[in-house]
């Protein structure tokens, strides 16, 4: 009946684009495909994707419709043999992954289907989709907005939440109010962007009556307490313009929410030790801001924010990625070289306090630099992360550009990958990039990093050769060496690959060997398996 | 900015209405002769697992005699370590650890190999669950009853274990049996939280297994109060101390979408 419904949408839309002048009609492919390379020697070997399935991937292939301010979107995902749901594991479904229909009219915008929207940066609510991570929790259901002005707007939603295939039962019900403000010299304005946002949740009876009450009636009273249904939280956000300054500050508090907290000491009975975990009713907050100044060649921007108690899902059980409704910014540098990246601090959210500073300087059309720190505790004081980086870049003259960076990192392994007894992870990591031209079109890039610790896996050695022959070229070749290795015997991890870029596709194919690690997140661990295989994917827009 | 001002305060309004909270039923142990089957998937590298295995403890004391655990040291998180002295790890736990994928993490727990409501996978990795879906599992009819009867000669060590099943049903199928050795009360180290446990006591560690790890065959199609019968032996090796065995049996079905446990049953080596 629903695929019946949906098939008869879409062919009423597409009818009604197709007859008008001036109907758009896009979309978009996305295709992963990978061959597994069974490698003992890096662990690539256990998934069944390396024992007898071979080739596994997935794709997304969305088709939109508009006209005259109405949108129609269907996407299609399928997953075969696929690594991403569960990176331990091989998973295979296919269907509709998203539908929707948005119209637009006079001062009202409606929208019914899956729904991807945020309230401020996300702290309350966010439903969004990022497909590496097999995150896709968009909401079913229906939003209004009603712009009063150029000013001032107001939005409701409620739905719930989508599971890959499936939704969640309980549901979210939202409403947000964004506003516009201008005032001062039309030259130098003082913008004002302020917002507020409202969420309740309700947990259905299924949720409440077989995850929560079920859960409850293994703790004992010491532990207990009285769940309720429905939850709240409310966001004030406000962000502030004038001349070279940007300042957002977002203050988000919930009420009494049943969620699990994975450090909280729960009492055992019969005189055993405590455990650790435990779902736990209790008020929370977060309190976020970031201020940055740009003026000519210099731009800073702090940042701040404080955590506490802010873990909301659609079922307090849930762990790791899934049924997540609120997004907690990170407060680190978002680094993209291979070493640099490699020790990155997951968002905590039942205890932090973080700031982080970014300077940089252009010193002329030559040379500029940035520093950049972040600094990461508990609540409690507990040092969580640190990280201090500066980096040069350098035009030499038209044909080269160099980069230099020196990276100093501290990271608390046993918080965030859950691993007892193991120190701080200490590096130094320098690293260079060169970008040499040898034509307008043939250019040749430079990558070489080295990854100083005693800590963890040891030291690493990384080089990449990238060479682009524009517009439609790019060959690399990198490997990643462990150079004084603490857990395992040395061993080079290399990758090779070429990109074909035509137009708005893109096709890449590669052959990687990539280490392996473990990630643990809300009492339960999770598998990054070692990989070893060829992967070829596609992107193409129309 | 009135429009604002009304917002905020009918939000606020909103959020002040009062529900009443749910009361904690007391647990109720159910009155049944089934009894239930967890596997525990686990290991000693796993920090959280010391979590799963207290709440197994937690859930054989309160529904003692209808429950019985098993504990996978197979593949993921089970290797030995550097401290460690024994490698709970074996043939049969690493092939029954893959015949019980998918999980996300561990701990995990198949309860009766059951498919439960609203969860993702056979495995949950919900520890604050399984004492729920454990009561859920009790609370069905009586599909079997399993009787056990031992024989063990300590000179040779030589166990012989016989089985005597009795459907309560009818069931058209093919169904299968497995057969697990297990050991409890081992004393060695286990990672759990932050910390290296030193005497750590491990329980329902799987051994051995005397049929395949996936099951071996029980009987086609159950016909109601027939009884199917049989015998296994094995030699219990010299490191393992009888004394803290179990041997524990259950009945499954094999259906594509449907290997529920129908009944399990454990008995003392000695």
């Amino acid at each position: 009946m629903c695929r019946r419904f949906l098939f008869l949408l879409f062919m009423a839309t597409f009818h009604l684009c197709n007859a008008q002048e001036g109907a758009v009609i896009g979309g978009a492919l996305q295709l992963n495909a990978n061959v597994f390379l069974r490698d003992t020697a890096i662990n690539a070997y256990l998934q069944p994707q390396y024992q007898h399935q071979i080739f596994g991937g997935e794709s997304w292939l969305n088709l939109n419709y508009s006209y005259q301010g109405l949108t129609a979107g269907l996407r299609y995902d399928m997953y075969l043999n696929s690594n991403l749901r569960n990176p331990s594991d091989s998973y295979s479904n296919q269907g509709v992954g998203r539908w929707f229909v948005k119209k637009q009219f006079e001062k009202f915008t409606a929208e019914v289907g899956y729904l991807y929207d945020q309230i401020g940066s996300g702290i309350i609510y966010r439903a969004y989709e990022q497909r590496p991570l097999f995150i896709d929790n968009s909401l079913l259901g229906a939003s209004l907005k009603y712009k009063f002005n150029d000013r001032f707007s107001i939005k409701a939603f409620g739905g719930k939440q989508k599971n890959a295939f499936e939704i969640y039962p309980s549901n979210v019900k939202g409403i947000v109010a964004d506003g516009f403000f201008s005032f001062g010299k039309e030259e130098n304005p003082i913008n004002l962007i302020p917002g507020i946002g409202f969420i309740n949740k309700t947990l259905s009876d299924e949720t409440m009556a077989e995850s929560v009450v079920k859960s409850l009636q293994g703790y004992l009273p010491v532990d207990r307490f009285k769940p309720v249904y429905n939850s709240y939280a409310v966001t004030l956000y406000n962000t502030l313009n004038y001349k070279g300054f940007n300042w957002y500050a977002e203050t988000a508090f919930k009420s009494k929410d049943i969620f699990f907290n994975p450090f909280a000491l729960k009492a055992e009975p019969n005189g055993r030790p405590n455990t650790i975990g435990k779902l736990e009713f209790k008020t929370g907050s977060v309190l976020y801001t970031s201020l940055s100044y740009a003026h000519g060649k210099i731009g800073i921007t702090v940042e701040g924010k404080r955590t506490e108690n802010f873990n909301v899902r659609i079922d307090p059980n849930l762990k790791l990625l899934r049924g997540l409704i609120s997004y907690i910014p990170p407060m680190n540098r978002q680094n993209t070289y291979r070493l640099t990246a490699r020790y990155s601090p997951a968002t905590q959210d039942i205890s932090e306090q973080a700031f982080q500073v970014d300077v940089r300087y252009k010193f002329n059309d030559k040379l500029s630099a940035l520093v950049n720190t972040s600094n990461i505790n508990t609540l409690e004081g507990e040092k969580l992360f640190r990280e201090y980086l500066a980096e040069v870049v350098y035009k030499a003259n038209t044909k080269t550009q160099i980069t230099g960076g020196l990276q100093l990192l501290n990271y608390n392994q046993e918080i965030y990958e859950s691993k007892p007894n193991v120190p701080i992870v200490k590096t130094v990591t320098p690293y260079v990039d060169v970008l040499y031209k040898f034509s307008r079109k043939k250019s040749l890039r430079t990558e070489i990093q080295y990854m100083s610790t005693e800590q963890d896996y040891g030291s690493w050695l990384f080089a990449l050769l990238e060479y682009g022959i524009s517009p439609h070229w790019i060959f690399e070749a990198s490997g990643m060496y462990n150079s004084v290795p603490k857990l395992t015997e040395k061993i080079l991890y290399p990758s090779f690959g070429a990109v074909y870029i035509q137009g708005p596709n893109r096709f890449q194919l590669r052959y990687v060997k990539q280490v392996e690690g473990v990630v643990c997140s809300g009492g339960i661990c999770r598998l990054e398996p070692a990989f070893s295989g060829i992967r070829f994917s596609l992107n193409s827009t129309f | 900015m009135k429009k604002l001002s009304l917002f905020i305060i009918a939000a606020l309004c909103f959020a002040a209405c009062s529900e009443t909270p749910i009361m904690i039923p007391e647990f109720v142990a159910p009155k049944t002769t089934r009894v239930v089957l967890i596997e525990d998937l686990t290991g000693v590298k796993c920090p959280n697992c010391p979590k799963g295995a207290a709440a197994i403890e937690e859930i054989l004391e309160k529904f003692a005699g209808n429950v019985v655990a098993v504990g996978v040291h197979g593949t993921f998180l089970a290797s030995p370590l550097p401290e460690s002295k024994y490698d709970f790890r074996n043939p049969k736990a690493k092939a029954l650890e893959e015949f019980l994928k998918p999980f996300l993490g561990k701990p995990a727990a198949h309860i009766n190999r059951r498919e439960f409501e609203g969860q993702d996978f056979g495995a949950i990795d919900a520890v604050e669950l399984w004492q729920g879906f454990v009561a859920e599992e009790l609370s069905k009819p009586e599909e079997m009853e399993i009787l056990l009867t031992k024989t063990f000669d300590e000179a040779t060590r030589k166990l012989t274990i016989d089985v005597k099943a009795t459907s309560f049903i009818e069931e058209a199928g093919l169904f299968k049996t497995s057969v697990y050795i297990t050991e409890s009360k081992i004393e060695d180290v286990q990672e759990s939280q932050g910390v290296i446990l030193e005497d750590y006591e491990h329980n329902h560690v799987l051994r051995d297994m005397l049929t395949e790890a996936t099951g071996d065959e029980f009987t086609n199609n159950l016909t109601k109060n027939k009884i199917v019968t049989k015998q296994y032996t094995y030699t219990v090796p010299q490191d393992y101390k009888p004394e803290n065995m179990e041997v524990v049996v259950m009945v499954s079905r094999t259906n594509s979408d449907d290997k529920s446990v129908l009944q399990a049953q454990a008995i003392a080596v000695k």
